[in-house]
């Protein structure tokens, strides 16, 4: 079959490379039998494996390329199987891309959708291919012109891929000085660019476009291309108090690459994986509903899942594809649970602007999508003891975003758009809090991450803890080791951490008593696993703690005294 | 930066005092994604082959072990085709005192000796058991094919 293909293949692309390529592109994206389209991929990767192919490949497609939203899903899935391009080919291929953006005769510029495009292929190129092939391709002139498409051209979609097409180029070192050093200076522009977007916010025209722009514009200032100088303020950062936010979507809880607002309620997806991402809170049992107003219309899967869902996105599975959650897709209209996928909802995709209503009832066990307030139908994702089972670990409201989508979650903080007025529900925002660390942690992450590189950043830490190693705590490595542990007697371990263990973490055994530490009365600790007590608890009364003595360099916020009183009545059994 | 100290101090070391066979480098955009490198043991089916691997340390760690997975593709009874690891000291048998450094040492020692009567991948465990020479020679051969860097 294969070699059979490959022989077609060549006589066909003597005669019309270009025909060959854009047919079997078009079918890729209008097929839905599974094995022609298997079959017209199979066709295009076998033509990367040629230079000259590979580039006219590449070419072709950036001409072709639409807004449909499994075109970048297969352009990534070539770009992978496709043989490793030399520096000279993806120089020439460089080369080819600026060809297209050259004005032509009887037009100043390049279409809309070629700006769009090419940007598009860089991007994929230079996240695929980071490192030495990635500097080949990324020339002066091409970070020039990306820098002119974000600062001056007048369509915000060409402006959003020409700034991501820079954060991938700058995901290799040596391209992101050459972006930093360019004479137009990105932070201005970007700058520049923010307030213009805030300055014309009323305005009804392109507004899911000009919506995405200012979110990826203001990740760029705090993230990718932070000037280190401090930032002009979004309004939405400091003038919203968050505190009325009970349930985030949980960075933390997520797989690695997504770009979240501050109030973690707006997430978005700019890499080439299915990325995955779970709210903060979950539920055992009741009725709940939520909002997710939609701001492009690839494939997205909305739904619950339980901790145990486990995130492919290389793979591809995500919220639904495995037996610990449930999703819909309004893309390609089908809902899944279990891992499999069964038609669900409307005929027509959804797009920028729907709004998903999502409704459980866990202890009917059955699920209501929703989509502009229309009822998609209930479902049962699973049989009611098998639901109930599931929603015992706790279901989180969690999505999972292919690449370019982006989305707001309301979780009752916002009124609803659509409440679903003839059924019964709980808003999540209202029955549960949200602990200052984990709020903390989160914001932090939504702002001056990306950027602190870990020399630095690590360099830095170490310089303030200068402690010897064995001074501390054998878990956390940062505070005094003043608790020892009976009966086993291990020692160095701190407070905090000796109350987060059932087991020590030496041998194994059940703790049974957590007593300060005293070098003066008690022997050394054993070493042997097996090597059990002679009770030293009592050997000394309970009601006569002796304090560990105050290492000389330990700080005040270390002060062991204000701890000992939850070790005596707390932990002692 | 909220990033414990436990996790900066166990970073710094493997950085400084790499243990042999294995790299570990966290992520510059999440300090708590690390790429992993473990280099084939001699004398295994694995000889010669480069091992990727992605570790990701939870929020709740040390107290919850480190999610580890293979990325590169490998041909082993306590590995599935997902690259999940079948490793006690991953799930139930984890201590907080276990460290990156001992979890990476002992993904290698399960490479030099896999263990076919505690499967996750369990047509590779039947093959195994059935036919070992033919699954090391399997081994072999995925090796050669899929982990080469």
């Amino acid at each position: 079959m294969i070699p059979m293909q490959r022989l077609v293949l060549r006589i066909l692309s003597r005669f019309s490379r270009k025909t060959f390529i854009r047919s079997a592109w078009k079918n890729l994206n209008s097929l839905n039998e599974h094995d022609e389209l298997v079959d017209a991929l199979e066709a295009l990767i076998s033509m990367s494996h040629e230079e000259n192919e590979f580039i006219e490949l590449i070419t072709v497609i950036a001409d072709v390329l639409s807004e449909a939203p499994m075109a970048s899903a297969f352009l990534c899935h070539i770009i992978d199987s496709a043989a490793l391009p030399s520096k000279e080919t993806s120089h020439k291929i460089t080369t080819r891309l600026l060809q297209k953006l050259k004005p032509g005769l009887c037009r100043t510029k390049p279409k809309k959708r070629i700006r769009v495009n090419v940007s598009i292929m860089w991007s994929v190129l230079a996240e695929k291919l980071a490192g030495e092939i990635s500097l080949s391709l990324f020339t002066d002139s091409v970070c020039n012109t990306l820098l002119d498409y974000l600062q001056n051209d007048n369509d915000p979609r060409v402006r959003l891929f020409a700034l991501i097409a820079l954060e991938k180029f700058g995901m290799t070192g040596q391209n992101k000085q050459k972006i930093l050093s360019a004479e137009k200076d990105i932070h201005k522009i970007l700058q520049v660019l923010l307030k213009e977007l805030y300055s014309n916010e009323n305005s009804t025209i392109d507004v899911y476009r000009k919506r995405q722009l200012k979110f990826c514009v203001d990740w760029a200032l705090k993230n990718t291309f932070d000037s280190g100088k401090g930032i002009i303020r979004n309004p939405d950062d400091s003038s919203i108090n968050h505190n009325n936010i009970n349930v985030m979507m949980n960075p933390l809880d997520a797989t690695a690459h997504w770009k979240l607002s501050p109030n973690g309620l707006e997430i978005r997806n700019d890499n080439f994986a299915f990325e995955s991402i779970r709210a903060t809170a979950g539920v055992t049992s009741g009725k709940w509903f939520y909002e997710v107003l939609l701001l492009t219309n690839g494939i997205m899967q909305i739904g619950y899942a339980t901790k145990r869902c486990t995130f492919g996105p290389e793979e591809g599975t995500g919220i639904g594809d495995d037996h610990y959650g449930f999703a819909y897709d309004g893309c390609r209209n089908i809902l899944w649970a279990n891992g499999i996928s069964v038609p669900y909802g409307g005929n027509v995709p959804w797009k920028p602007g729907d709004v998903v209503g999502v409704y459980m009832d866990i202890n009917l066990g059955c699920v209501r999508f929703f989509l502009n307030g229309k009822d998609l139908g209930m479902v049962h994702p699973l049989n009611i003891a098998q639901f109930r089972k599931l929603a015992e670990s706790g279901l989180h409201p969690a999505l999972s975003f292919t690449s370019y989508q982006q989305a707001i979650v309301n979780f009752g903080t916002e009124k609803f758009r659509y409440p679903p007025s003839s059924l019964s529900y709980e808003k999540l925002n209202n029955h549960v809090q949200l602990s200052a660390e984990l709020r903390d942690s989160i914001q932090k992450r939504t702002s001056r991450y990306r950027s602190i590189s870990i020399s630095s950043s690590l360099k830095q830490q170490f310089e303030t803890t200068e402690d010897d190693f064995d001074a501390q705590c054998s878990i956390c490595f940062a505070m005094p080791p003043c608790i020892i542990l009976g009966p086993c007697n291990h020692d160095g371990f701190c407070v905090e951490c000796a109350k987060m263990m059932n087991l020590c973490p030496l041998c194994r055994c059940p703790i049974s008593s957590r007593r300060p530490m005293n070098n003066n009365n008690l022997p050394p600790s054993p070493t042997k696993l097996s090597s059990s007590s002679t009770s030293i608890s009592s050997s000394i009364p309970s009601t006569a703690i002796v304090l560990p003595p105050t290492p000389p360099d330990s700080r005040s916020e270390y002060s062991i005294p204000s701890l000992e009183p939850d070790v005596s009545r707390g932990l002692e059994p | 930066m909220s990033l414990p100290k436990r996790i900066i101090k166990e970073t710094e070391r493997l950085l400084q005092e790499p243990a042999p066979g294995i790299s570990a480098t966290p992520h510059e955009e999440n300090l708590r994604y690390f790429d992993v490198i473990i280099a084939g043991p001699s004398q295994s089916p694995f000889e010669g082959g480069v091992f990727r691997l992605e570790l990701f340390l939870p929020e709740e760690y040390p107290m919850a072990p480190p999610k580890v997975r293979f990325i590169t593709k490998i041909y082993h009874p306590n590995i599935d085709k997902l690259g999940r690891i079948c490793l006690d000291i991953l799930k139930d048998k984890w201590s907080p005192a276990l460290q990156i450094r001992t979890v990476l040492l002992s993904i290698q020692a399960l490479l030099s000796a896999p263990n076919p009567d505690d499967p996750l991948a369990n047509d590779v465990a039947q093959h195994w058991k059935e036919n070992e020479k033919a699954a090391i020679a399997t081994a072999r051969e995925w090796t050669r094919s899929y982990a080469q860097g």
